[in-house]
């Protein structure tokens, strides 16, 4: 199969893949009894009185994790084309690759030493 | 045949055929990786596990099935519906996506992509938006927490995740699953030094991102409930743990693939010891959920960045020691590269931390 | 310098020590146990632990009381009647019942119409009673006992809780049966009691000849 056939066979199993999850949702409103009340319909909160809202501010921390992350999962984007042709690309390669990896080595230990990495 | 049918329809049904068996066979496999866990964790704490509905408990996923669809599906009143609604849809479907670049035997897959390593990274980590929109849609203080800690937690472990993929492509020379199982001929690749670390730091890492024992803190029952789900009752709720145990099995798929020489093996047919190499990395997973307790939040996220990003790094360079350095030496290094980091920074991540002393100030005796 | 994730490792063969002998110790055990017709459970055992309730079950201990019975002296299966009959209707029972879950009604010759000491009537209420067992150490005619039989379940409570007379009366054979060492025991007494009786009788008869 050339690779556009297989892109379009993507397409269909994604389009029937939704049957999967929606056959079984919709068989059971169908199956399923439905009693809303006032009570039921709070949302859950081991029986206590619903105090505030739920949608809230995160804390800091996890902008701080999310910036890391995208750092090292771009560098993990590069990594790939450049681990196809490892071997051609050889030790001039690799240095090349080293150098960059190593930039984003020094500011993981960067990060660690200030702190960021500490969930506290 | 060929003659009688136009070109088109035979591409169609050429490409309907394997739809049909992923879509059918996928669910089934699901339902019954329920059971096998039940089964092994029960023989693990010295119980039997389900053996009442059917010959050793095996109707027990359709009777739960059945179950579950009778079940009402309450949706909270200040959610929003739309998200709600969607979530549940939107993490399986990436989940069976994942089935389509597994290769079952050399002609056995559905998708054979030139770039079917990113692929199924790349869908792999769609769960996480609808972990998210699970927690943000259902206006729950248990379920928001629960998704922020998923969102936190998956994308700390996609990190080494994908970076212990690296070296499979750097050694096989190529993204597409099938060609990455036949460079595994003479040596499946856990049998090298790198691919020694890489199993286990794709085992570590998947684990983790399927969100199972012992990183299963988005679903926490002590702490947060029943996490993002909280909110979800009925067919829905079946749906987040299908995505998991789908998941689970297309994880278990890609770690044997890319690491225990996939369909390869002597006297059996292809598909089977495909099957025979996931099931048994499935039973490690389970095993390993029979074992430890679960991971606090801070060792959590500190394990990730501290311990398996550093190796995941070593690795590389390991692997790239291997093949330029050829012989034991190479391997030698690899070896020690891994070894030497993983000491330090398991090191300096357990190190007991200096005990914070309280200085007194007195207060206005200046 | 420790290198961690060694324990870790110990951890997974205790586990896998534990699969793996669910299946071989399990096996041999269940087929012994079978054949012996019961389950047993020792800390020391090793294998699965599970008993299958309502398959299989664990033999209680003797002492072991759920309810009150009445006795009556007889076979398995015959009917209690008036003269079998142990229990008095003296009502000390009811009154040391700590939640007071018995009520008694004192019977009547059928001849006659007069009470007799016999009771006609026994209530036991199974939902108030609190198994502590007062009724049956203070019951001066042994006539009142505890049983094993904790199957009591029911889908109400004001009819098949309320256990009548002919429900609480069970014969001396199955007494015997689920308390073999207090049936023994009791025998014992209850022999020396009557011959004492005896005795005190026959000396009494000595020293009192009929005028």
């Amino acid at each position: 199969m050339s690779d556009r056939v297989i892109y379009l066979f993507l397409g269909l199993f994604g389009l029937a893949a939704l049957v999967v999850p929606l056959l079984p949702v919709v068989l059971a409103r169908f199956v399923a009894p439905k009693r809303p009340g006032q009570e039921k319909l709070k949302p859950y909160e081991c029986g206590m009185e619903v105090e505030g809202d739920a949608w809230v501010q995160f804390r800091m921390q996890y902008y701080l994790f999310a910036i890391l992350f995208v750092v090292f999962d771009v560098e993990a984007l590069f990594l790939f084309p450049w681990a196809v042709i490892f071997r051609a690309a050889g030790i001039p390669g690799l240095i090349a690759i080293g150098a960059f990896v190593g930039i984003l080595a020094l500011g993981l230990i960067y990060a660690w030493q200030e702190g960021a990495l500490e969930w506290e | 045949m060929g003659m009688i049918l136009p070109e088109w329809i035979n591409t169609l049904i050429r490409l309907v055929i394997p739809i049909g068996i992923i879509l059918a066979l996928a669910p089934v496999g699901m339902m019954y990786l329920t059971w096998l866990e039940r089964k092994v964790i029960a023989r693990i704490q010295d119980r039997v596990g389900p053996n009442r509905v059917g010959l050793y408990g095996l109707l027990q996923p359709i009777a739960d099935g059945i179950k579950m669809l009778t079940k009402e599906d309450v949706v909270p009143a200040g959610a929003d519906p739309i998200c709600h609604f969607l979530a549940p849809v939107i993490i399986v479907v990436p989940a069976l996506f994942l089935f389509t670049v597994l290769p079952f035997g050399p002609r056995l897959v559905a998708a054979s992509l030139t770039t079917g390593l990113l692929f199924f990274v790349a869908i792999g980590s769609l769960g996480t938006l609808a972990i998210f929109m699970a927690g943000w849609g259902s206006r729950n203080k248990f379920s928001l927490l629960g998704a922020a800690r998923t969102a936190a937690q998956l994308i700390a472990y996609e990190v080494p995740l994908v970076l212990s993929l690296v070296v499979v492509p750097m050694i096989a020379g190529s993204l597409n699953l099938v060609e990455i199982v036949r460079a595994q001929q003479g040596r499946w690749f856990i049998l090298t030094p790198w691919g020694f670390t890489g199993f286990f730091l794709l085992l570590t890492a998947g684990l983790a991102e399927v969100n199972r024992t012992p990183f299963d803190l988005p679903e926490a029952e002590s702490e947060i409930v029943a996490g993002f789900h909280t909110e979800y009752s009925g067919m829905k709720f079946a749906l987040f743990y299908m995505a998991e145990f789908l998941s689970t099995l297309a994880m278990s798929g890609l770690i044997s693939v890319l690491f225990l020489g996939g369909w390869m093996g002597p006297l059996l047919p292809d598909w089977l010891w495909m099957s025979l190499k996931t099931f048994l990395l499935i039973f490690v997973m389970i095993w390993i959920r029979g074992t430890f307790p679960r991971f606090r939040i801070d060792q959590l996220m500190g394990f990730a960045w501290k311990v398996l990003l550093p190796v995941s790094l070593a690795n590389i360079l390991g692997a790239a020691s291997c093949v330029l350095i050829a012989g034991f030496w190479g391997n030698l290094l690899a070896a020690l590269l891994v070894f030497g980091t993983f000491l330090v920074t398991t090191q300096l991540w357990l190190q007991p931390k200096p005990q914070l002393t309280t200085r007194w100030v007195q207060v206005g005796s200046s | 310098m420790r290198i961690y994730g060694l324990e870790l490792l110990r951890g997974l063969t205790i586990t896998l020590g534990h699969f793996i002998n669910s299946y071989t110790i399990g096996f041999r055990r269940t087929f012994r146990n079978r054949m012996r017709g019961q389950v047993r459970q020792h800390p020391a055992d090793k294998g699965v632990f599970t008993v299958q309730y309502p398959d299989e079950r664990l033999r209680v201990p003797e002492r072991f009381r759920v309810l009150p019975v009445l006795i009556f002296d007889g076979k398995k299966g015959e009917q209690w009647k008036q003269e079998t009959e142990r229990c008095t209707a003296c009502g000390i029972c009811a009154k040391v019942c700590p939640p007071q879950c018995i009520w008694i009604v004192q019977g009547k010759d059928p001849a006659t119409a007069k009470p007799v000491a016999k009771a006609s009537e026994f209530f036991i209420d199974a939902d108030v009673c609190m198994n502590c067992g007062f009724c049956a150490e203070y019951c001066p005619f042994d006539a009142i006992k505890m049983d094993h039989n904790f199957e009591l379940g029911a889908e109400e409570r004001h009819v098949s809780h309320i256990f009548d007379i002919n429900k609480l009366h069970v014969s001396t054979e199955y007494y015997a049966e689920t308390h073999p060492k207090a049936w023994g025991e009791e025998q014992v007494r209850r022999k020396a009691e009557a011959d004492k009786k005896a005795a005190t009788a026959a000396a009494a008869k000595k020293e009192a000849p009929p005028a």
